[in-house]
């Protein structure tokens, strides 16, 4: 993620810090893909998003 | 009677001395206040002490037990609630100075149980800020310390429930687990920690951490303890959307039963993840102990489980994100740092990855219900190391550096993210006297044989009585 993306995110979401947290957040959130792109490795073919079923309320 | 001090006694011994009335619950509940007293300057398990409360509680059961009107197992019986649930009148500070003053006006739905059950609240315990860490550190209230080493972490986010359990402050404690919180203290503790499934306990008036991950427990000494507490806390609540409508067994019942015959398998990929070799160790005993005890082990593999802490975390992030998204907005720079960033960073999962990560999970799920074709219980480890000292964010094991958040949940998060039973119990010591714990999962709803497996080996070994040395 690039430094505009990022920036325009916090923006929506209407998040206001000071520049060296800003910085600190940015690093921080870099880590976040790798996780992101293990999920990108997984066959997801034909599956819906897990729902559970509670017992006993069909 | 027993001549170990009264706080230590299990929770089924005191409740047979005070239901026989050969000592009264005001004895009980001054001994745990005067071992807090003494412990608290060094431990910091609690956040709010109710010393008065619990003593005017006490003494209103003792004159119960003597008119004849004895309540059942936990009457008189004092414990400790992590502060995160809700219990009427009395502050819930999430762990965060933030909520200092809050005081909910209803009870949640264990509070109200354990009351209704007679036991007897001591205090609210500390915690890591809003349960979103894994070692139970805490600035603001003061970080929790190990027992066995007063320098090193209790572990998170349920950390003042394993100081407290393990010293003898409380002789139980009920927890919460999102990805490993009442697992990591109590294994790091060498305590007992059930998390249960997914639904088997209300989670109505917890303050959430991950509404589809987060799981109440017991957290006790021994494993007949956390089954006596499951039988009062189980069971279907109209006010948790997400309460199973099943019957509860009584959890003590099958503790004695032989567990020749139970298969128990051994999931390969985890052991692949790195490992202390003293913990490899440790583990590998209680699985031949296990096999003494005539239990069926198998290696098993499951290849999705290196994807489990990927997908659960992802969820995670944006679960958290959505429930303190107010917070984060106008009190963001007010919360612990490293908990600050882990909430913003919550921001940048997108609806699709969330979507992604559900539909991951089900595929997660389905390859853990396969797996039960062939076993009845899993084993891991629980953790891959022991306590490491106070403020550390990596641990180096053999060749690999890793983050302590990772470190600590590999074993247990993947287990949050099905919603399957899992519970830690010890099964050994490092060189430098710290417990090590073994893991035990089960099938959806079936708590009996993980509490019989785990009971039947505590039986055979007698690491849960060693004591830390305070």
């Amino acid at each position: 993620m690039d430094r505009e993306t990022f920036q325009s995110m916090m923006k929506a979401f209407g998040l206001k810090a000071d520049e060296s947290h800003l910085e600190e957040l940015f690093i921080y959130v870099q880590k976040i893909w790798p996780t992101l792109n293990r999920i990108h490795e997984l066959d997801l073919t034909d599956l819906e998003p897990f729902m559970p079923s509670y017992p006993g309320k069909e | 009677m027993n001549s170990k001090p009264l706080y230590f006694f299990s929770v089924s011994e005191l409740s047979h001395l005070i239901q026989k009335k050969e000592i009264s619950p005001v004895e009980v509940v001054e001994a745990h206040i005067s071992r807090i007293e003494s412990l608290e300057p060094k431990l910091n398990s609690f956040i709010t002490l109710l010393p008065e409360q619990a003593r005017d509680n006490a003494r209103e059961a003792e004159k119960e037990i003597l008119k004849g009107k004895y309540r059942g197992p936990l009457h008189g019986i004092p414990f400790g609630l992590k502060d995160l649930y809700y219990v009427k009148g009395i502050r819930n500070t999430s762990g965060s100075k933030l909520y200092d003053h809050f005081i909910p006006q209803y009870d949640s739905t264990v509070a109200f149980k354990l009351k209704e059950a007679g036991a007897i609240l001591l205090g609210k315990l500390n915690l890591h800020p809003f349960a979103y860490g894994t070692t139970g550190e805490n600035e603001e209230y003061g970080h929790m310390h190990n027992p066995w080493n007063l320098h090193l972490i209790a572990g998170g986010s349920s950390g003042g429930n394993g100081s407290s359990v393990a010293s003898g402050e409380c002789p139980f404690a009920m927890g919460s687990d999102t990805g490993g919180s009442i697992r990591i203290p109590a294994s790091l503790c060498g305590i007992v920690g059930l998390k249960p499934t997914y639904g088997r306990v209300s989670r109505y008036g917890i303050v959430p951490l991950a509404w589809s991950q987060d799981h109440g427990g017991p957290m006790a000494r021994t494993v007949e303890d956390c089954a006596l507490i499951m039988n009062i806390v189980s069971g279907y609540d109209p006010h948790d959307p997400t309460s199973a409508h099943l019957p509860v067994p009584d959890y003590t019942e099958v503790l004695k039963k032989e567990i020749k015959g139970i298969r128990l398998g051994v999931i390969k990929e985890a052991l692949e993840l790195p490992i202390e070799s003293y913990v490899k160790e440790s583990f590998w005993k209680a699985v031949d102990q296990l096999t003494d005890l005539e239990a069926i082990i198998s290696e098993v593999s499951f290849p999705i489980y290196h994807y489990g802490s990927s997908i659960a975390s992802v969820i995670q992030m944006a679960e958290a994100t959505a429930y303190y998204s107010e917070l984060i907005r106008k009190h963001g720079a007010q919360i612990f740092p490293p908990v600050q960033l882990r909430l913003e960073s919550g921001i940048f999962i997108s609806a699709t990855d969330y979507i992604q990560a559900e539909r991951a999970r089900a595929l997660f799920y389905r390859q853990s219900l396969e797996l039960f074709k062939t076993v009845d219980l899993l084993l891991t480890p629980t953790l891959p190391t022991t306590a490491f000292p106070i403020g550390t964010t990596s641990v180096k094991i053999g060749e690999k550096k890793l983050n302590v958040v990772s470190l600590l949940t590999q074993f247990t998060r993947p287990f949050n993210l099905n919603g399957f039973p899992a519970l830690t119990l010890p099964c050994g010591f490092s060189e430098n006297q710290l417990p090590i714990g073994l893991q035990i999962i089960g099938r959806p709803f079936d708590e009996e044989t993980v509490l019989r497996a785990a009971y039947a080996y505590q039986q055979s070994t007698d690491w849960h009585l060693k004591r830390p040395p305070l």
